[in-house]
């Protein structure tokens, strides 16, 4: 780890003594959590190129059953544990029969696969407490330590945070992540050098979900309270447009992607609805203007200052 | 003995037959050519002998292996790599991680090896590493290793593409118009690269447009005309042959000149 990153990760740890408490401070822990989802996603279409709108039903998949295994009783850590499985498995079911298609049957078939997970969350009524949602859910915690405030909430999510982003340098720099980008960028030629490209996908869109349910689950464990429309397809499309923002391919502009889609719509809350227009006119600009994202267009405009 | 014996291949689009029974042998340790005026289905040849598209008809024994009706996967791991004649380079990677895909294939280590670096980890990376850039070294593409792929100029892009199927260290190695787009000092290189990797023990089939690099550089040829085989030989054989003259100018030139171009 570079010097400049270690002194990032103490600045960010120093945050809720600046934000005081309340309400800052909550926006910041949800950016955290938005962060981690949107770095799953980042492996199965950042690198593996392939579209993924299903990445809420993960995060949903991930917060209920949290949420429903720690009500039944279980240790927070352990039913987080179990939603990082089950949505693996979904991620299988849902990768084994769809990667095979391209763009937009894939594109389709993700948004299909959110809405069906929204529409279980919403009609099984007896296990998921249908539009009402589940309340009351144990807070994040292992053994005696229980997260009671929001700074406290802060520290754990930045520390597993930090854990992701090792986790997802690993990957960028390992023969899996170069075998991801390959399958992006040629396939056919990828599968000539022997590689399997329907498995990378699939361990693409496993970690994906993996980070997503860890997102969701810890949501569902911060808040406590979780209800279909926290993960629907507009949630969907939220996670996808703080990829593009911050630069598809890229672990930093992941995060950065996150933090201003999530705290803009705060700051700029007097907008009310016009919010909204706004936020759909910056996503058509930044695809127009900044196609590679906010880190992308920063990579620009260095190597243009470098040689001019 | 023959590293690759293809009989009978067919393959056709809608109404027209692109492959229409064309037999092919390709000599363990030799260089061999396919040429053919435009449309006469040398692409789609190479295309069904890496699996990149299923023939309709025929058999193709590679390495001792059945390999007809198999995916383009198969084929690599059987020993088999190859070029593209529109560039396939991955163009988000370095050109030396082109190459590590290409020396890595899909024997990576598992993912809990890669998340905890474990030894096995370690060991396929260094592999990788070495082939990689003895692949580069290679092809003279050495000095570029950290480059990204995609700012390379055209030529050196068709170097990198001979680096990546190189450095899986393969059997047999297909060329698709490996020259087309470099001038004839690069492409002359270029055919000095392919003997040495011929000498180094892989063997070469290639497709190309440029009959002066081709009649130097192979052992042996395959002539198709319309998605048939019209001839097989030896350069100096099909240099005289009145089928592939006339297929190259026309009907009434069937006595004397080379085809050329």
């Amino acid at each position: 780890m570079r010097p400049w990153m270690l002194i990032g990760w103490a600045l960010a740890a120093c945050l809720p003594l600046l934000l005081g408490s309340g309400y800052a401070v909550q926006v910041a822990d949800l950016a955290l959590l938005n962060a981690l989802a949107v770095l799953g996603l980042n492996f199965v279409t950042g690198y593996a190129g392939q579209v993924n709108f299903g990445q809420a039903g993960f995060a949903g998949i991930g917060a209920y059953v949290t949420a429903l295994g720690a009500l039944a009783g279980l240790p927070f850590w352990l039913a987080l544990l179990a939603a990082l499985v089950v949505a693996a498995g979904a991620s299988l079911a849902l990768g084994l029969p769809t990667l095979r298609l391209r763009s937009f049957y894939l594109a389709m078939a993700t948004i299909g696969f959110g809405e069906i997970v929204h529409l279980v969350l919403l009609h099984w009524e007896s296990v998921t407490g249908g539009s009402s949602g589940l309340r009351q859910i144990p807070p994040i915690g292992i053994g005696r330590f229980v997260v009671g405030t929001d700074a406290q909430a802060w520290w754990v999510l930045l520390a597993v945070l930090a854990l992701a982003v090792l986790v997802a340098g690993r990957v960028r720099r390992s023969w899996l992540g170069r075998a991801m980008i390959a399958t992006a960028d040629a396939e056919i030629a990828a599968s000539l050098t022997g590689l399997d490209t329907l498995r990378v996908k699939l361990v693409a869109l496993m970690l994906a979900a993996v980070y997503a349910a860890l997102s969701g689950g810890l949501y569902a464990g911060y808040v406590r309270y979780v209800s279909p429309d926290q993960f629907g397809n507009q949630q969907a499309v939220l996670l996808f447009s703080m990829l593009v923002l911050g630069g598809t391919g890229s672990i930093g502009g992941c995060l950065i992607g996150a933090a201003v889609l999530t705290v803009l719509p705060e700051a700029l809350r007097f907008l009310h609805a016009w919010y909204m227009v706004l936020y759909g006119a910056g996503v058509v600009a930044i695809v127009l203007f900044m196609p590679d994202g906010v880190v992308g267009a920063a990579r620009r405009l260095g190597r243009r200052l470098g040689v001019g | 003995m023959s590293l690759l014996v293809a009989r009978g291949l067919v393959k056709g689009f809608g109404g027209v037959r692109a492959l229409d029974g064309v037999d092919l042998e390709v000599a363990e340790g030799s260089i061999s050519a396919v040429i053919g005026p435009n449309g006469s289905g040398k692409t789609t040849l190479l295309n069904v002998l890496s699996g990149a598209y299923r023939a309709d008809a025929g058999s193709i024994m590679f390495a001792g292996a059945d390999m007809a009706g198999r995916p383009p996967l198969q084929f690599a791991r059987q020993g088999l790599a190859r070029s593209f004649q529109n560039i396939r380079l991955f163009t988000r990677l370095s050109v030396l991680d082109n190459a590590r895909v290409g020396a890595m294939g899909g024997h990576g280590p598992s993912l809990a090896a890669v998340l905890l670096r474990l030894a096995a980890h370690r060991t396929a990376e260094a592999m990788a590493t070495r082939r990689a850039r003895a692949a580069l070294d290679q092809v003279g593409l050495g000095g570029l290793a950290d480059a990204p792929a995609g700012s390379l100029p055209y030529a050196q892009q068709r170097l990198l593409e001979l680096a990546r199927a190189v450095a899986g260290r393969p059997r047999l190695l297909l060329l698709d118009e490996p020259a087309a787009g470099m001038n004839m000092t690069e492409a002359m290189a270029l055919m000095d690269i392919v003997r040495r990797l011929r000498d180094g023990g892989i063997t070469v089939l290639l497709v190309e447009h440029n009959m002066r690099l081709v009649m130097q550089v192979s052992d042996h040829l395959t002539v198709l005309d319309f998605g048939r085989r019209i001839a097989a030989g030896g350069p100096d054989e099909i240099r005289r042959d009145p089928a592939v003259i006339a297929a190259y100018l026309g009907p009434g030139h069937g006595e004397g000149g080379a085809p050329d171009a």
